[in-house]
């Protein structure tokens, strides 16, 4: 055939049939040829030989000829199949926009997929997963004591503090932990350069950088062994951040002497800029501990945490079992002080992000059920859609096309779709995951190394596109197969029922049920988000400033200094127009427990040793409770008279009433501490329980003592305003330096925000979970009404046949509902089942509110079926319209 | 005669493209028409003017169509297309115009016109 035809047709052409056509021609130029010699008179041999000797190289001349003829063909073929290409990108763009209702929803679903996905993945990843930056950070573990057996009421009694004795016998005697290092909190004033500020901290004892951490100053040296022994020399290392601000990078500082709360330290090194310390170590610089045991230190005292380095990874286990016997033998030698106490050895990053784990995990697999949701989605929505294109494909079919094309145009615009909601979900990673790090809760830890994560941006990209790409192909497969005769008498409107049709509502069904689970996930968080703010503090946090005081050493020397100061203070806030009351106390409540007290009840068998019941005590100034709200049960509150020359004096809560004094304490006297020589102290007064730990732990014994007969360097001074408590904000640190400039002004913060940021992850993780839910809600919204949409638009003529019967729209209208609603029942029914199998997991989070809670089920579930409704609305709104004659006609 | 094969290469594309000028011819008579106007000096070897005319072909200047020959036998018929045609024009006219100038550089007997 001539290439023309050929080509319009787009017919291929095999090699041999090239092969052919340019032998033919070749032959017919020599032929042609031969034939003219001949007729010159040569003999038809000697013709032959003449005319090949004028063609000269026959073989080279054909393949020459050949070579350029497959080429070209090639080159046609190519730009056949980008021609190709190119009217089915466009067709599919066509179709998207001919069709901008369901495309969006596809894309957005896509997007929201993938999104909420990545970022949410890329936080927990940052957080729990990825490794610590410490050379072989899975060595690493947190040691504590371990409490449990004890009788008390404590934040976490996994993790006690340790005293340094018990700590010295762990360094000595665990030997699967290689090197250990004790630490505690440490607040420094910085004086003498410019104004006096408050630093982040920490002191440790010698090893902690060096052998446990595993890093070392970028200038000058690490720590050396004698600056860790009492009265050696004192050594401060800086960080990078810390020395830029204060210092302005000065190589010089190296050696010099800095003043920290008023006692000489020397610079000797700058940690690296990379060097990002574990949250518990501070921020600016670091010191010794100087541990001396002659100053009190007994084994009682706990007042250490410590980080250890195992020998090997896999050494944990016998850390912990070493720890155990250690525990026991200590507890047997030493029965007063170490009763019922034990060690706990813990990885250190789980240690660390043990108390956003939960809520990480709850999120991780809520955004896999978004992520399964959007899939069913997308895969529901191109179902009804491929459907709905039976008569198209048909035609299309009957036209000629090849299967190939017609899967070829389907895979083209399911791609383009699933590409447009890629792209949009990639910039929605990225965003969510900013987002995300910046609502995340103060302090949650790690949180700087919280990155977009390729891995799972690419995963879920690939799920959400593979989804796209197969349900978008099933119906050309369908079609393709059907024989085009039979769905063009059909008339395009697909057939109804069949295996697809059960899919989809197979489909929905998991999806509503998903749904559900999500939603009552997020309602329980919700109720019990809603409990935790009911919750009552025993204080009033309204219109309350509190900001923490520092006295240096040097200036308030003793007592009676640092109550002058304080006195002075308080008067001076009072006189500030606006300001109530003012008072101090030691430690603010919700801050956790700083060092339990013991104490005994005069005229009670006196408890053994060791078991004596311990305590919440801090020193509070008079104004104290009328500035923090705090309501006086019975008795009188602390008074000036209450100094250090009047009787010992105390105030107790109604929990330390009821259980030790049944109910009547005032008048009666207790010994607080020192169990050897008892000083006995009467009972004036009586205060509510206040929540002492933070807004979930129960209340606990409490005490309190006046500041004035034991005044401490460091306190809280609180303020209760008459006006908007911010506006003092200035004012408060203005009469602090005019009282001493060399005091380091930290934040002067509104109660109410302490109270609000002790919630602060109960408030992330219940948003989160709700968006998520809302999401959720809303896809099977869309599912749900894709499928019933659907199931109406193929029953449209089962419709007509009962208008015409006489149905009346209400019948119509609730046939259509009925539908809806047995789907949305199903899922209902299966998510209910779900949701109190795995809620069980979400128990750690919750307050106030059972994982079975039958309000959130039963609200949830009307939401479900309400939204179950008005999906069905618009379906069932156009059942009632169709047109009986309409629709019985056109067959 | 030496020949540069650039040149031979320009010269022959340009006398297949005149050759079709007139009429539809297979192969063999553009080998024929181009012999008998050139005296046979130029095709040297006739099977270079297979490569040639499919070159051209691949350029979209002519194209083919199998057809019958004067007699009755079958054979493979070439025609100048719309750019064919343009394109001879442009081709030759700056041949004659390139050629007259190299003519007259050649006839010079002094350095100076």
């Amino acid at each position: 055939m001539t290439e023309r035809p050929r080509r319009l047709f787009r017919l291929p052409t095999r090699r041999e049939g090239l092969r052919d056509e340019v032998d033919e021609e070749l032959r017919f130029h020599l032929e042609e040829c031969a034939a003219k010699y001949e007729r010159a008179g040569m003999s038809p041999a000697e013709a032959r030989a003449e005319a090949e000797r004028r063609f000269g190289d026959i073989e080279r001349v054909r393949s020459d000829v050949e070579a350029m003829m497959t080429r070209r063909q090639k080159a046609m073929q190519q730009s056949d199949r980008i021609d190709d290409l190119r009217r089915d990108v466009a067709f599919a763009g066509r179709q998207i926009l001919s069709n901008p209702g369901f495309s969006s929803v596809a894309v957005l679903t896509i997007a929201i997929a993938i999104g909420a996905t990545t970022a949410i993945y890329s936080v927990v990843d940052g957080i729990m997963f990825r490794a610590l930056p410490f050379a072989d950070a899975d060595e690493l573990v947190m040691v504590w004591a371990d409490y449990t057996r004890r009788d008390v009421v404590l934040p976490d009694k996994r993790r006690e503090w340790l005293s340094w004795p018990n700590f010295s016998d762990f360094r000595g005697q665990v030997s699967a932990v290689e090197s250990i290092s004790a630490f505690s909190d440490w607040n420094p004033t910085l004086t003498g350069t410019g104004d006096a500020q408050r630093l982040s901290g920490g002191v440790f004892s010698h090893g902690m950088f060096s052998d446990v951490l595993g890093v070392e100053p970028a200038l000058g040296r690490g720590f050396l062994p004698e600056e860790d022994l009492p009265g050696g020399p004192v050594a401060v290392i800086l960080s990078d951040g810390f020395w830029r601000r204060a210092f302005a990078a000065d190589v010089e500082i190296l050696g010099q002497v800095i003043r920290l709360n008023d006692q000489p330290y020397t610079v000797v090194g700058i940690m690296p800029p990379s060097f990002a310390p574990p949250p518990f170590l501070g921020t600016d610089a670091w010191s010794l501990l100087q541990f001396d045991l002659s100053n009190g230190g007994g084994r009682g005292g706990a007042f250490l945490r410590a980080v250890g380095r195992l020998t090997d990874p896999s050494a944990l286990e016998l850390a912990q079992s070493q720890a155990r016997q250690l525990g026991a033998r200590l507890e047997e030698e030493y029965p007063l002080e170490n009763i019922d106490t034990g060690f706990n050895v813990y990885p250190l990053q789980f240690d660390m992000v043990r108390q956003t784990r939960t809520a990480l995990w709850v999120l991780l697999g809520a955004v896999g059920f978004v992520l399964l949701i959007a899939c069913v989605n997308v895969a529901n929505l191109l179902l009804a859609r491929g459907a709905t294109r039976h008569g198209e494909l048909a035609v299309r079919v009957a036209m000629g096309a090849g299967r190939r094309r017609i899967l070829a145009q389907l895979v083209t615009e399911n791609l383009l779709l699933a590409l447009t909601g890629g792209l949009l979900g990639l910039t929605l990673a990225f965003i969510g995951t900013n987002v995300l790090v910046r609502l995340a809760p103060d302090g949650t830890p790690l949180l700087e190394q919280v990155a977009v994560d390729g891995r799972i941006l690419f995963f879920a990209a690939l799920v959400t596109i593979v989804t796209g790409a197969l349900f978008g192909v099933l119906p050309a497969v369908h079609a393709s197969r059907a024989q085009p005769a039979v769905a063009l008498r059909e008339g395009g409107r697909g057939s109804g029922a069949g295996p697809s049709s059960r899919l989809r509502n197979t489909l929905v069904v998991g999806q509503v049920a998903l749904a559900l689970m999500l939603l009552v996930g997020a309602g329980l968080l919700v109720r019990s988000f809603q409990n935790l703010n009911r919750v009552d503090l025993g204080f009033n946090p309204e219109n309350v400033l509190a900001t923490q005081i520092q006295l240096s050493p040097v200036g308030y020397p003793d007592a009676a200094t640092r109550l002058t100061f304080v006195r002075s203070l308080e008067a001076q806030l009072s006189a500030v127009p606006g300001i109530e009351f003012a008072g101090s106390i030691t430690n603010l409540p919700l801050a956790g427990a700083d060092g339990d007290t013991n104490f005994f009840v005069e005229g009670a068998t006196p408890p053994r040793p060791g078991l004596e019941p311990s305590v919440w005590l801090r020193r509070i100034t008079p104004g104290y409770l009328d500035a923090m709200g705090l309501q006086l049960v019975t008795g009188r509150a602390f008074l000036d008279s209450d100094d250090p020359d009047a009787p010992r004096v105390i105030i107790v809560n109604e929990t330390l009433q009821r259980d030790y004094f049944d109910g009547h304490a005032v008048g009666k006297r207790l010994n607080v501490n020192n169990t050897a020589n008892p000083v006995w102290r009467e009972i004036v007064g009586v205060v509510r329980d206040i929540k002492n730990f933070g807004v979930r732990a129960d209340s606990r014994n409490a005490m309190y003592l006046p500041f004035a007969q034991a005044p401490t360097s460091s306190m809280f001074t609180v303020v209760r305003t008459s006006v908007e408590p911010t506006s003092l904000v200035n004012v408060i640190r203005g009469e602090i330096s005019k009282l001493d400039a060399n005091i380091a002004l930290a934040d002067v913060q509104p109660m109410a925000e302490l109270v609000t940021a002790s919630l602060a992850t109960d408030r992330f993780t219940t948003s989160l979970l709700g968006g998520f839910a809302s999401v959720a809600l809303l896809l099977a919204i869309v599912g749900l009404y894709g499928v019933v949409s659907y199931s109406v638009s193929t029953r449209l003529r089962e419709m007509g046949v009962r208008i015409a019967l006489g149905a009346e729209t209400r019948q119509i209208r609730a046939l259509v509902l009925r539908w809806a609603l047995a789907l949305a029942a199903a899922g209902i029914v299966i998510g209910g089942v779900g949701s109190v199998a795995v809620n069980r997991l979400m128990e750690g989070l919750l307050f106030g509110v059972g994982t079975t809670d039958a309000v959130t089920f039963g609200i949830v579930s009307a939401v479900m079926a309400s939204a179950a409704v008005l999906a069905s609305m618009i379906p069932a709104i156009r059942a009632t319209r169709v047109d009986p004659i309409k629709v019985l006609k056109t067959d | 005669m030496a020949q540069n094969s650039n040149l031979l290469r320009g010269t022959l594309d340009l006398l297949i493209l005149k050759a079709l000028t007139w009429k539809p011819l297979h192969g063999y008579g553009v080998s024929e028409w181009i012999s008998s106007v050139t005296d046979g000096s130029l095709l040297m070897e006739e099977g270079t003017l297979y490569p040639a005319l499919h070159r051209l072909q691949g350029k979209g200047w002519i194209e083919s169509e199998w057809g019958l020959s004067e007699n009755n036998r079958r054979a493979k018929y070439y025609r100048l297309t719309r750019e064919g045609i343009r394109h001879l024009a442009v081709e030759a006219d700056s041949w004659v115009r390139y050629t007259n100038v190299v003519a007259r550089a050649l006839a010079l007997e002094s350095p100076q016109p």
